[in-house]
């Protein structure tokens, strides 16, 4: 059994990182913030804790440093860019990504140039890993539930709203675009102590594909739905024993096919279903206008669509 | 030098007819299709795979690959936006689908050609290549292939701006972005149209795809991936939806470009596009040529 | 209420899906316990993390037939007396994750020694795992800064080719070359450290160094760097880029006019320039390993190869031939299964040297040396023919 823990430690570890990746995807698509600037802190930070703990400072100290300077250059962007929308958000934060491949390729001394840095000493063991995540978790979910957290919900449906009954949308945006970020780059952190190595592909942009798909295939409406796409995602290849040679393909088919015709993931499914069971007991399943996130599902699906968007299929 | 001005007229012709097939789609159907990297590359690879298995004119080839995107976009179109669109409660919401199952279906395009091809370059065998032939212009050498990318590049914005703003296709193109309810009020079928548009932008992607691949000599499963991000910074700069904004980005960024790779030793020429992306949307995020609804930032 | 239930059930479905994982992958292992104090047990089985698939399939897979030949010829000669030896290949897919991954379960099972992937950020990742697990790895390949730095439990297999690049550059003296240009992909270090020697080799070798371009390796379109070189009218064009990149340089350099020597390294090898063997016929490098080889390893394993699999081997699978017999010897000199005697048995073995695939090899500070790389020109089929 110990063996068995030994032999699969780097893949509960890197489950470890994908969550935090996905969760940093997750916080910011639920609240309609179309930012994937977490995998730019993923690679910024992962290049920070690199030469820190290089330079002899201890793992879980170069954590919290690089974690808190990312949290400052977060809060600084923020108040440039989350006043962009949708796709100009998401493709100015995938162009900050490439951005800091390019600097890193080079980046001489500091970033190793191509190649990356290796040898990297910093260690947290598996278990102060999932501490990590568990606390992370609680306090996500305290966010989730508080009114902040179930704003988020309202500024993505119909921000115009939001803005009408008092919501300071702006700086609820600004807020989840830092979260998101400090979440990027704690899993920055965490892979470069997984791996001991980190080069300019590390943070690149399959890396973001492989966070929506996540996010996507967990559903984006509540925490449990990132953390079951990071596991997934990471236990695929193993559990279906390396059907390898058209996993990719497989891969990409899966999300296009989630993306269609279940949008809002493992966790959307499971409360459609809790719903569905729930109405045919016959009590209600809404309470309108109370805000409540429990028992929703993530997208208004049984809204028939507008004319307008009839006509633009 | 003049051979530099030459390479760097056959990269805007490049980023030119890629980007406004890019530029078609987004502009007039509000769908970033994140796929048109991979079609385009997949155009290459239809061409590589056919001809290793029979020889075939190089036109065939062509016609061949212009094909597959084309088709493979409106697949795209019938089975991902479409339905998208009709179960998203809002637009920002199917905008945000849409590119992720883009982006999806674009690593279904690259897995298949990465596993076919090893990962190895692969290009159109020779017998059914273009003969590319080596132009004596005093101080310049241009092959065939460069002059037909420079010649299709210029003709082809011309030939789009006359068809959106006189033919009557393209006014109804334009009609159907504006206002659709009102659209088929007046007999235009926006459904119809709109496989068409998809159509002609995939078409842009495989011409730009077999063009290169001739131009180069082979293409790799992630050639895709590089220049939708460049054609992406022209289009933002350009203004989405403005053809002549395309071909005004489309110089600007191959001749920054050009130039960097000239005096320096290259490591940075790809930031160039990501930076001026970055400054176009926190500058002026409406682009060069506006387009008349603004509601985009 | 519904809340609550909620929440359990949630909790409940990781809890089974983790137990269900758990479950299904105890007890996997089979071990067959070496018997009481030293000597081999009945079976030894050598774990490899190969990349049979992604970037460095091309390399992996005849490397993985190499290897095969190899575990052939051990128990067919009893080199191991009794003992039976078996492979049992994971492929790492050229990724760094999957391939430390895999090397974990390697570490965590029987294996005395194990054998790791070829590309660089790959083997990184492997060696690491290896080495903090106190298991010995070996690489084929894996020519990448840092891999050996992880620490004294990694060896190196192939030679590096800065050890044998001069012969590269002596053919450029022989055939009177003054003007010389290159265009190397900067993004790599090894591709750097070539061009540091061609460049430091100019006068020792007579030639001056007219352009020197820059590129990465995946830059498309490099006619930007060719009309440079070009302008500056080179007798030889140095082509320093990683594999699949030679056949875009290759081909816009011969689009582009030159018709002159082009000579290039090991990136060039193994048939990468096969879609454009017309462009590469004439191109000249230094490989480590050919099948027409004179000396007795290279016959003897180029008959084996081209019994069991019908074709000519290349440097790949000849570095897997390597890999398996030096791991074998190293077993065989330490007579134990013990890990730490095995790694110390792959020094004294590596000391002394063994006549293999690659001709004479010799192991120095767990880095592989040979004496005999091979000169080699590409003919219209891509194939490579010994310069005389």
């Amino acid at each position: 059994m110990s063996s068995w823990l030994a032999g699969h430690e780097i893949l509960v570890q890197t489950t470890v990182v994908y969550a935090f990746v996905a969760l940093s995807l997750q916080v910011v698509l639920r609240a309609g913030v179309f930012s994937l600037a977490s995998i730019a802190f993923f690679g910024l930070a992962g290049y920070g804790a690199a030469n820190l703990t290089l330079d002899g400072m201890n793992a879980w100290l170069s954590l919290v440093v690089v974690v808190l300077a990312c949290a400052l250059i977060a809060v600084a962007l923020s108040y440039v860019v989350s006043g962009l929308r949708t796709v100009y958000l998401a493709m100015v934060t995938v162009a900050l990504t490439l951005i800091i491949s390019v600097v890193a390729r080079n980046g001489g001394e500091v970033t190793g140039g191509s190649l990356g840095l290796f040898g990297i000493p910093g260690q947290i063991s598996t278990m102060g890993m999932i501490a990590l995540l568990a606390a992370t978790i609680i306090v996500l979910r305290r966010l989730e539930v508080s009114s902040i957290g179930r704003s988020f919900e309202a500024l993505r449906q119909d921000e115009d709203l939001a803005l009408s009954v008092g919501i300071d949308v702006a700086r609820r945006r600004r807020f989840v675009f830092c979260v998101s970020a400090v979440l990027g780059a704690v899993g920055g952190v965490l892979n470069v102590y997984v791996f001991a190595i980190i080069s300019p592909e590390t943070a690149s942009f399959s890396l973001t594909t492989l966070g929506l798909s996540m996010a996507i295939l967990g559903g984006i409406a509540r925490w449990p739905g990132a953390v079951i796409g990071a596991i997934i995602v990471a236990w695929m290849p193993e559990i279906l024993g390396g059907v390898t040679e058209y996993e990719p393909v497989i891969y990409g088919v899966v999300v296009v096919t989630l993306v269609v015709l279940a949008p809002s993931g493992i966790v959307g499914l499971y409360d459609g279903l809790l719903r569905r069971m729930r109405e045919r007991r016959g009590s209600r399943a809404r309470s309108d206008g109370d805000g409540s996130v429990e028992g929703r599902p993530a997208l208004a699906a049984d809204v028939a669509p507008t004319a307008a968007e009839e006509e633009l299929s | 030098m003049e051979q530099q001005i030459v390479n760097a007229l056959v990269l805007v012709g490049i980023y030119v007819i890629f980007s406004l097939g890019l530029n078609l789609s987004w502009g007039t159907l509000n769908v970033l299709n994140l796929a048109h990297g991979g079609t385009f590359m997949f155009a290459g690879f239809a061409g590589f795979y056919v001809t290793q298995k029979v020889e075939i004119p190089f036109v065939a080839v062509a016609l061949l690959g212009i094909a597959t995107a084309g088709v493979l976009t409106v697949i795209f179109e019938l089975l991902i936006f479409r339905p998208i669109r009709r179960r998203s409660s809002t637009l920002q919401q199917a905008e945000l689908l849409m590119l992720i199952g883009s982006i999806g279906a674009g690593s279904v395009l690259i897995a298949l050609a990465r596993k076919e091809t090893d990962d190895a370059p692969f290009g159109i065998a020779k017998g059914s290549a273009l003969n590319v032939k080596n132009l004596d212009f005093g101080p310049v050498t241009i092959t065939t292939a460069q002059l037909l990318i420079i010649v299709i590049g210029v003709l082809l914005p011309v030939g789009m701006s006359l068809l959106v703003n006189r033919a009557r296709f393209g006014r109804a193109l334009r009609a159907i972005a504006y206002d659709p309810e009102t659209c088929e009020l007046m007999g235009v079928r926006p459904g119809l149209l709109s496989l068409v548009t998809m159509l002609g932008s995939g078409a842009l992607a495989g011409l730009a795809g077999v063009l290169v691949s001739t131009h180069i000599g082979a293409l790799t499963a992630q050639s895709g991936d590089t220049l939708i991000m460049k054609a992406f910074a022209v289009i933002v700069l350009a203004g989405v939806g403005s053809i002549v904004g395309v071909v005004l980005g489309a110089t600007i960024l191959a001749s920054a470009e050009t130039i960097v790779l000239v005096s320096t030793d290259g490591g940075w020429v790809d930031a160039i596009s990501f930076a001026m992306l970055i400054i176009v949307l926190l500058l002026r995020p409406q682009g060069l040529f506006p387009a008349v609804k603004a509601d985009r930032v | 209420m519904i809340a609550i239930a909620q929440r359990m059930a949630r909790v409940g479905a990781v809890g089974a899906l983790a137990s269900a994982l758990v479950l299904s992958a105890c007890g996997s292992e089979s071990s067959d316990e070496a018997g009481d104090g030293g000597g081999l047990p009945d079976t030894v089985t050598l774990k490899a993390s190969v990349s049979l698939s992604g970037l460095a399939g091309p390399g992996g897979q005849p490397t993985q037939k190499g290897m095969e030949v190899a575990i052939e010829e051990i128990n067919d000669s009893k080199f191991l007396g009794s003992t039976t030896l078996k492979l049992d290949i994971t492929d790492s897919k050229t990724d760094p994750k999957v391939g430390a991954s895999a090397m974990a379960q390697h570490a965590a099972s029987d294996t005395p020694v194990a054998i790791g992937s070829s590309a660089g950020a790959v083997a990184l990742a492997e060696a690491t795992v290896a080495q903090r697990q106190g298991l010995p790895l070996i690489f084929p390949q894996a020519g990448s800064k840092g891999v050996l730095e992880t620490g004294d439990h990694i060896y190196r297999t192939t030679p590096l080719q800065t050890s044998y690049f001069h012969k590269t550059l002596e053919y450029l003296q022989t055939e009177g070359v003054k003007r010389a240009a290159v265009i190397y992909d900067s993004d790599n270090p090894t591709i750097q450290a070539l061009n540091d020697l061609f460049q430091s080799g100019a006068s020792k070798y007579g030639y001056e160094v007219v352009s020197t371009q820059a590129t990465t390796s995946n830059t498309v379109d490099v006619s930007s760097q060719v009309t440079k070189m070009l302008n500056a009218k080179p007798d030889a064009i140095f082509v320093d880029v990683l594999q699949a990149h030679n056949v875009q340089v290759i081909k816009q350099l011969r689009q582009a006019g030159y018709d002159g020597l082009i000579v290039a390294q090991q990136g060039a090898a193994g048939g990468t320039l096969k879609p454009i063997a017309e462009d590469a016929e004439g191109v000249v490098f230094t490989n480590d390993f050919n099948p027409g080889s004179d000396n007795e390893g290279t016959k003897h394993f180029t008959e084996l190869y081209q019994k069991k699999f019908d074709e000519l081997p290349g440097n790949f699978a000849a570095e897997g031939y390597d890999t398996i017999w030096f791991a074998a010897r190293a077993i065989k000199d330490a007579d134990s299964v013990d890990r730490d005697k095995v790694l110390a048995s792959m020094a004294t073995v590596g000391e002394a040297g063994f006549v293999g695939a690659l001709g004479e090899l010799k192991i120095v500070d767990r880095q592989a040396v040979i004496t005999t790389p091979v000169l080699v020109r590409l003919d219209n089929t891509a194939a490579e023919i010994p310069v005389e």
